[in-house]
């Protein structure tokens, strides 16, 4: 309710600008070859500064403003469902569709997955489907790592990056088809999984009755979250993206306390790497504030339609997604880096 | 499916603790999404409506951002690091003040859930929560 209304706030505080007088003022101390596009570090060439700012001037900021938000809506809904996180749809899908550099955009991507978990979390974490347990050992390393991958992205050139998270999200997408669905067998936890405590149980609406739960493999999952560290704050995606695939795959944790769990992550490894992007000036107010808005909305949706959807649905969304999402990076970055 | 064997523990009682350690820490990140969303909406409407002073109007920025992050500090004069903390009366630093406080919220919640796993009996989840702590500090300050 209070996030509904607060948002409700942004769009009349959007709808305002409408009728203000527009100004069209550029910063007095912007040197004009800055707005030329190049950059010392080849970090740039993704769509050179005259296309971009014809694309800009099409509609004035709070038309961009305004569209985002109704994106990141729908991607909200979409990602607390699929249990893959706002980044890993945000980032592909928006620098498709709208002019913002890559730098920004993986800033943003990172701010509204970890904004977009931290929404979803108090009634996940209610339910009894995410587990602290399950999700902080791991979110201790992925988030370490994390602040490594954010470093690297934002000196790696823009088309290698969006080539490489090409590669990563078509490979997730790959290991989530071949993979057998929903039915786990019995586990017996592994010695560090036991010493954590991690198991518990919760009620599934969709079966009607209440669901027990352990791991195995805790110690590989452990080894796996290095990378998802890495490659996360890389691309600017949090780490919903894998959290779904290694907690049910590799540890055999049930798909909704995976997705549940993943969201709990989200908030820890995506902070890591927030603040790389942060203090690197990466996160901009006009892009990042109406795609939070837009994924605080969607994602309380998502969360209250989560526990009456049944696993084999959400897989076969989330595939769809991470596909989909994949292919787009991974055109845009061969692209990038053949041209 | 049934519940495997160990997903009851004769430690029931610290089972419980646990649940509620994770009950309170569900609603400390309730409070923290309301606190940040209303900083961040607030501080939103001040910059773009112009009520707040900025040294980069809004309307100057769909020009701009399709720069690098490198590129578009330099054309802005904007500051990187810590140092936009002096000047948050700058309607753009304002904004991302109230970004700043997500990160830092979080960080600060899973410093504090470290004791209460330790009142809980759960030492191994005490020390996990105070490392994460750490690394969300050396994130912020060090990097």
């Amino acid at each position: 309710m209070r996030t509904s209304l607060l948002t409700l706030l942004l769009i009349v505080s959007l709808a305002s600008a409408l009728v203000a007088e527009p100004v069209t003022t550029t910063p007095a101390d912007a040197p004009a070859t800055h707005a030329s596009g190049t950059d010392q570090n080849d970090r740039d060439t993704v769509s050179p500064a005259s296309t971009a700012t014809a694309i800009a001037s099409a509609l004035p900021w709070w038309g961009w403003a305004l569209l985002l938000f109704g994106f990141t809506t729908l991607l909200g809904v979409i990602a607390v469902i699929g249990g893959v996180g706002g980044g890993v749809l945000f980032v592909p899908i928006v620098s498709a569709l709208f002019p913002f550099h890559f730098d920004f955009i993986r800033g943003a991507g990172l701010m509204v997955a970890l904004c977009g978990a931290l929404s979803a979390a108090p009634r996940l974490l209610r339910s009894g489907m995410a587990s602290i347990r399950l999700g902080l050992p791991l979110a201790l390393v992925g988030s370490a790592a994390s602040i490594g991958g954010a470093s690297l992205g934002l000196v790696l050139p823009t088309s290698v990056v969006e080539l490489l998270l090409g590669i990563s999200i078509v490979g997730i997408a790959t290991l989530m088809i071949a993979a057998p669905s929903g039915h786990r067998a019995q586990l017996r936890s592994d010695p560090i999984a036991s010493a954590l405590g991690i198991r518990g149980n919760y009620h599934d609406s969709s079966v009607g009755h209440r669901v027990g739960w352990t791991v195995h493999r805790t110690g590989w999952a452990l080894v796996a979250y290095i990378g998802i560290g890495i490659i996360g704050g890389m691309f600017g995606l949090g780490a919903g993206w894998a959290n779904v695939p290694t907690l049910t795959l590799l540890m055999g944790a049930p798909i909704k306390v995976a997705v549940a769990t993943s969201g709990y992550i989200m908030t820890l490894n995506s902070s890591a790497a927030a603040w790389v992007y942060l203090n690197g000036g990466a996160v901009l107010g006009l892009i990042t504030v109406p795609s939070i808005a837009g994924m605080m909305v969607g994602t309380k949706i998502g969360a209250r339609l989560l526990p009456r959807v049944r696993p084999r649905v959400i897989r076969r969304i989330v595939t769809i997604l991470l596909v989909g999402a994949g292919l787009r990076s991974l055109v845009a970055g061969l692209i990038g880096v053949i041209g | 499916m049934t519940a495997p064997n160990n997903a009851r523990t004769p430690g029931d009682t610290i089972e419980n603790k646990i649940g509620v350690v994770s009950r309170t820490y569900a609603r400390m990140i309730g409070w923290l999404v309301s606190v940040s969303l209303s900083a961040l909406v607030a501080a939103f409407v001040l910059y773009v409506s112009g009520l707040l002073p900025s040294s980069l109007p809004v309307e100057a920025i769909p020009e701009l951002w399709h720069l690098s992050a490198s590129d578009y500090a330099a054309a802005t004069n904007r500051t990187i690091g810590w140092q936009w903390i002096t000047q948050i009366a700058d309607g753009r630093y304002l904004v991302y003040l109230s970004l700043v406080l997500f990160p830092a919220g979080t960080m600060l919640l899973v410093a504090i859930a470290s004791p209460l796993y330790l009142r809980a009996r759960a030492p191994w989840m005490s020390l996990i929560a105070l490392l994460e702590a750490a690394v969300l500090l050396f994130a912020a300050i060090a990097v």
